[in-house]
């Protein structure tokens, strides 16, 4: 479904991820795993088309090229970014929020059931749809920020570190999300520094150390090499 | 006493009348800069050249002044688009101090071209539907026909360009670009043509506001730097971005303006030889900018409200 091949993306000149190579197929929960800066953000924002990728290399999406569009066409391939900052629009209500993520849907009954899809996955959503984003508490506003990239009910979704600078309790809660997208067949891309978790619902994983890929298979198989246990699991 | 509280009344009228104008002549610039952060030192001569269309295309239409306010919100619109896709979308890859020079020279450009080719003599709408009309009200207060018509089609304007941002998906697209435009950009919107959209409205605003100040206030190619005070003065006191602060401020401001003429009428009745501060009025408005900027920066609804 998307392929990455051989891009290189630099910040003022520096290379941030050099020569990425990235494969998911359609019903895939793909992990990209890696410590804080190692670039796993950057080859997320280079696939939509927010991050200066240099000339060589291709990113194809269902078999067309990508590379070069802006990110509002990209987003109407019906790919998704769900962005680390979240980039909520906090004065707005939350329910404001959500029909924003359904920007690109035109038929209105399709964004009505998109609403209820993404008010019964969290219900604590609804009961919070008049407040203003920006006061609610983390956890809440991660919610937010996934059922906002669900409202178009995209091909793709792309979560970038989903868990990052929340409790612990909101931080199972949001695996446990990414556990029943997986299981109602979702496309999806997750990006994290909490390794053990994004391996054991992934099925396939990438490992980015200092802007390179280094490892990649399947989820469990990582899970139990030794590299990632002694790196990143302190086995 | 009567003609104290005719002249009392008559000021508020006029501050009434003129604020309302006054309020749509700052929504374009609250507009573009709540979309974009761009501050327009234009803006006075899009209000100019919106002068100029009703003053020329009139007669050669034949039809009344009032007819050609769409014409003249048209050619706004035109201008605004062409002068972000021309120059400001450049001025966006540069630090704030690009945008300031080069919508001051936009300024001087569109002022220049206006001198180079329609001459610097003041003029004004003779002929209309409407022109040398006037209501009396009670006793003695005059009130001139195009300033009323002026103030009601200024609130239409203004209404019009709240619902469109308040209550359209457009106006969603350029809420959310004004909010976060990155983010907006992974909602599939095009804060590009958002941008854009946001100088036609402020051309076309700005403009159809020209339209109507040109049947009762001579135009002339410098007449836009007044008016860019006036539009900085309420923006700054409404909050930068702020459609519904530009409104009240635009309100506030025309008070303001006619708040002199009250105060020598009444040192003119009680005898009190306070010192007339008729010719200072536009004084006021820049006090009031000023303590603005010291002590309430945000404005009264803040920015971006």
């Amino acid at each position: 479904m998307l392929e990455v091949r051989d891009i290189t993306v630099r910040y003022s000149g520096l290379p941030v991820l050099r020569e990425a190579n990235l494969k998911v197929a359609e019903g895939q929960t793909v992990a990209v795993v890696g410590s804080n800066g190692a670039g796993k953000s950057s080859l997320l924002k280079a696939i939509m088309g927010s991050a200066k990728v240099g000339p060589q290399g291709s990113i194809t999406f269902q078999g067309q090229e990508i590379k070069g569009l802006r990110t509002e066409e990209i987003v109407r391939l019906g790919l998704i970014y769900v962005p680390e900052d979240r980039k909520l629009f906090k004065v707005l209500p939350v329910e404001q929020n959500l029909l924003l993520g359904a920007f690109v849907v035109n038929d209105e009954a399709t964004k009505k059931s998109n609403l209820e899809y993404v008010y019964n996955l969290f219900p604590r959503l609804r009961e919070r749809r008049a407040q203003a984003a920006g006061s609610l508490s983390g956890g809440e506003q991660q919610m937010v920020a996934i059922g906002r990239g669900l409202m178009s009910d995209p091909k793709l979704l792309m979560l970038d570190e989903p868990s990052l600078g929340l409790a612990p309790l909101m931080v199972s809660e949001v695996f446990e999300t990414v556990r029943k997208l997986r299981k109602e067949g979702r496309t999806v891309i997750l990006v994290e520094q909490n390794v053990r978790e994004a391996l054991e619902l992934s099925d396939y994983a990438y490992i980015v150390q200092t802007g390179r890929i280094r490892h990649e298979g399947k989820a469990k198989e990582l899970l139990n090499s030794d590299v990632v246990r002694k790196a990143y699991l302190g086995m | 006493m009567e003609t104290l509280f005719a002249e009392l009344a008559k000021s508020l009228v006029s501050g009434l009348i003129m604020g309302m104008v006054f309020a749509l002549v700052a929504l374009g610039l609250t507009v573009i800069f709540g979309v974009m952060d761009v501050v327009n030192f234009a803006h006075g001569e899009f209000l100019m050249i919106g002068m100029y269309t009703t003053l020329l295309t009139s007669p050669i239409l034949k039809v009344d002044p009032l007819v050609t306010l769409p014409l003249a919100g048209l050619v706004g619109a035109a201008l605004g688009v062409m002068c972000y896709y021309g120059l400001v979308r450049f001025l966006l890859r540069g630090p704030m101090v690009a945008q300031l020079l080069g919508t001051f020279g936009l300024m001087l450009t569109l002022r220049n071209l206006a001198l180079l080719f329609l001459g610097s003599e003041p003029q004004i709408v003779h002929e209309g539907l409407l022109v040398g009309k006037s209501y009396v009200f009670g006793p003695g207060i005059v009130l001139e026909s195009t300033k009323l018509a002026a103030a009601l089609l200024s609130i239409v304007s203004f209404a019009v360009v709240w619902w469109l941002i308040r209550r359209t998906k457009l106006g969603m697209a350029l809420t959310a670009t004004s909010l976060d435009a990155e983010g907006a950009r992974y909602m599939g919107i095009s804060t590009e043509r958002m941008n854009a959209t946001a100088w036609a409205i402020g051309g076309a605003s700005v403009s159809i506001a020209g339209g109507l100040l040109v049947n009762f206030w001579p135009v002339d190619p410098n007449v836009g730097l007044l008016f860019t005070m006036i539009a900085f003065a309420t923006v700054a006191l409404g909050g930068f971005g702020s459609i519904r602060g530009a409104f009240y401020a635009g309100v506030i401001i025309g008070l303001i303006v006619y708040f002199p003429p009250a105060w020598d009428a009444l040192s003119n009745f009680g005898g009190l030889d306070w010192p007339s501060i008729h010719s200072f009025k536009y004084t006021f408005v820049y006090l009031i900018y000023f303590l603005i900027m010291v002590f309430r920066p945000q404005g009264l609804f803040g920015w971006k409200q």
